[in-house]
């Protein structure tokens, strides 16, 4: 499963707790205000990006990573970003089709003039 | 949603907030009241002979609360049910408990367990079972299997076919046979169809909980 500490993406079975003294961490479970979901985590459920969902924590911290460093990844580039994850039952086209979408709303909302969003 | 509206489109699946939140729990999240930990011995080879097993130091351990051989569970637990027997499957080829007695016939075959109080504990006492193997030739290639003279899993029964299905195919016969006297072309191909194991998507682990009186 994934966090990111920091602003970078890491997987939390592989840091120790004292590796991350001092560092401000974000799980899935603090990506978006409760009640309420990340363009990330609305796109694997519009993508069907999801079956069981044991690796969908880890995809959608790695997805945010990279959309932080790249808002506008080639098809390429998401699966490049989200390599290491592994899904055992959905298969990766819909992730990536999730991050995508994902990818979309997330710049027509940095786009979108003042007021007009949220 | 009506059904017919669902056909050919996309549906969201009711399941999935909790899957995209972090509050999904799986087996490791299962926590019960004493809760006790299982680690399985298995076997590293496809193929031995076991000449004995010293589960001694395992016993030992401090936190572990028993530790099961096949010897241990005659007469308390049955086979592995199987859903269809067929051929030698009824004379009891290929029936066998759920741990490996007197030999091991596939790699990870299950040789013992451990019940100890944490999962830690469960797999350093399974570390210290010895088992003595004398490794055997082992059918790796199912049709290499299926030739006289391939190691037999079950020497007792003189095969490694437990059965086989050949339905007539007279019928199907003729009618290539007359197709090639009209002139026609037969096409031969041999098919080979996978084999399909379907089971729970998080195969490495289970819970359960043995109701009062269970």
């Amino acid at each position: 499963m994934h966090s990111t500490a920091h602003g970078e993406s890491v997987k939390s079975c592989t840091v120790l707790a004292v590796q991350a003294d001092g560092s401000e961490v974000t799980t899935i479970e603090g990506l978006a205000p409760e009640g309420s979901l990340h363009p990330i985590q609305e796109g694997f459920w519009e993508k069907h990006g999801l079956q069981c969902g044991f690796c969908t924590p880890g995809m959608i911290m790695a997805s945010y990573q990279l959309l932080k460093v790249n808002p506008n990844p080639t098809e390429e580039e998401i699966r490049k970003g989200l390599e290491g994850n592994i899904c055992r039952c959905t298969g990766y086209q819909n992730i990536v089709r999730a991050v995508q979408y994902a990818a979309e709303q997330m710049r027509t909302a940095a786009t979108a003039p003042v007021g007009a969003g949220e | 949603m009506g059904i017919a509206a669902m056909v050919g489109a996309p549906v969201k699946r009711r399941e999935d907030p909790r899957l995209i939140t972090g509050q999904a729990t799986y087996v490791d999240d299962i926590k019960l009241v004493g809760m006790l930990h299982m680690a399985v011995l298995r076997s590293p080879y496809g193929h031995a002979r076991i000449n004995s097993i010293n589960a001694e130091a395992a016993r030992r351990h401090p936190g572990v609360v028993a530790v099961y051989l096949a010897e241990d569970l005659k007469g308390a637990v049955g086979p592995i049910a199987v859903a269809v027997p067929l051929g030698k499957m009824t004379e009891g080829m290929g029936i066998h408990g759920p741990l490996a007695e007197g030999k091991v016939r596939f790699y990870g075959d299950p040789v013992a367990v451990v019940i100890a109080e944490d999962r830690y504990t469960a797999r350093d006492a399974r570390d210290l079972i010895e088992v003595d193997y004398e490794p055997l030739p082992a059918a790796i290639d199912i049709e290499k299997a299926m030739q006289p003279g391939a190691p037999l899993l079950y020497e007792e029964f003189g095969t490694n076919v437990p059965f086989g299905m050949h339905p007539s195919t007279e019928e199907i016969d003729k009618v290539f046979e007359q197709t090639k006297a009209d002139g026609g072309i037969v096409v031969k191909q041999r098919i080979v169809n996978q084999r399909l194991a379907p089971s729970s998507i998080e195969t490495t682990r289970c819970g359960s909980r043995i109701p009062q009186g269970g």
